[in-house]
């Protein structure tokens, strides 16, 4: 099996290299080096799922999803290459179904009678104080395609060219739906943000 | 404040929206959750494929047999098609006389 380290005391080349040889590991038939990289990848995957579909139990499913189907494709994944963009696409365009799955479901549907699906912030213990609160309210009031990659730069810290990957989007679009997303966002905080000159 | 420290202030104060339960149990829960999908999930591929490719290999020994015989018997009619035409005379009748080309 894949001896794993605590990533504390590594440089990130050598991470890197740890990674590389888990994934060739993996590539060779030993699945159990797999768990390195589900280690090191989960936590980011689950949310990036949440941000997307804002519900614990799907973020989780998809997650896991994402890391099987990443495992049985793992043949096409090329060698050298960071695992972590590739994992994002993948829980990223997962995620993008279910959010599409449910658009769907919703026009079939009384509006009534369906489950809140978004604003699922009982999940969320990060949010604890009235800042963070008002931030996560506006981008979640933001139309669907905006909120998604304003959650992907803002929240997770993603630059405009690995969103555009993530979401086959291109950067083009990104950016334009970023423009349109910190026009809106800075009108709903501006009694938050106008009075700050810090 | 400029449009640029808006959005800068914007995406460091954002950063603790990231969703990250502090609960090992639901990590580990999740990573024996993937390692049981790989496993369940492979044997199934793993059955299928043991099932499938001696299939995939019958037909195609199959289809290459059939692919030889239709050559074979394809060239083999037209040998022969080619001496029957050889062997017969071809008779052309002219304003009531008959000619025969193989004389």
């Amino acid at each position: 099996m894949f001896a794993l380290k605590s990533e504390v005391d590594r440089t990130p080349t050598e991470t890197d290299r740890i990674e590389q040889r888990a994934i060739a590991a993996v590539k060779s038939g030993d699945a159990a080096s797999y768990d390195y990289l589900v280690s090191k990848y989960m936590k980011r995957v689950v949310s990036i799922a949440w941000g997307i579909v804002r519900n614990a139990h799907d973020a989780e499913d998809l997650a896991q999803e994402a890391f099987v189907k990443a495992f049985q494709t793992i043949e096409r994944f090329k060698s050298g290459e960071p695992f972590g963009p590739w994992i994002y696409r993948i829980v990223t365009n997962l995620s993008l179904d279910v959010v599409k799955h449910r658009q769907r479901f919703r026009h079939e549907e009384l509006q009534e009678s369906l489950p809140a699906t978004r604003g699922d912030r009982a999940d969320l213990p990060a949010v604890v104080n009235e800042l963070a609160r008002r931030i996560d309210e506006a981008i979640e009031a933001l139309p669907e395609m905006q909120r998604i990659v304003a959650r992907l730069y803002l929240v997770e810290h993603f630059e405009h060219s690995e969103i555009a990957a993530m979401t086959s989007l291109s950067e083009g679009t990104v950016r334009s739906h970023l423009s349109l997303a910190r026009a809106k966002l800075r009108e709903r905080l501006a009694d938050l943000y106008e009075g700050r000159h810090d | 404040m400029t449009e640029d420290k808006f959005w800068d202030r914007l995406r460091s104060d954002a950063a603790q929206l990231r969703y990250t339960p502090h609960d090992d149990v639901l990590w580990t829960r999740l990573t024996a959750g993937i390692r049981d999908r790989m496993h369940s999930e492979a044997s199934v591929a793993q059955m299928l494929a043991r099932w499938f490719r001696p299939i995939m290999a019958s037909f195609a020994m199959l289809a290459l047999v059939a692919a030889l015989s239709v050559t074979w018997i394809e060239r083999h009619e037209a040998a022969s098609s080619v001496e029957t035409i050889a062997s017969n005379s071809v008779e052309i009748t002219l304003d009531g006389d008959t000619y025969s080309l193989a004389e």
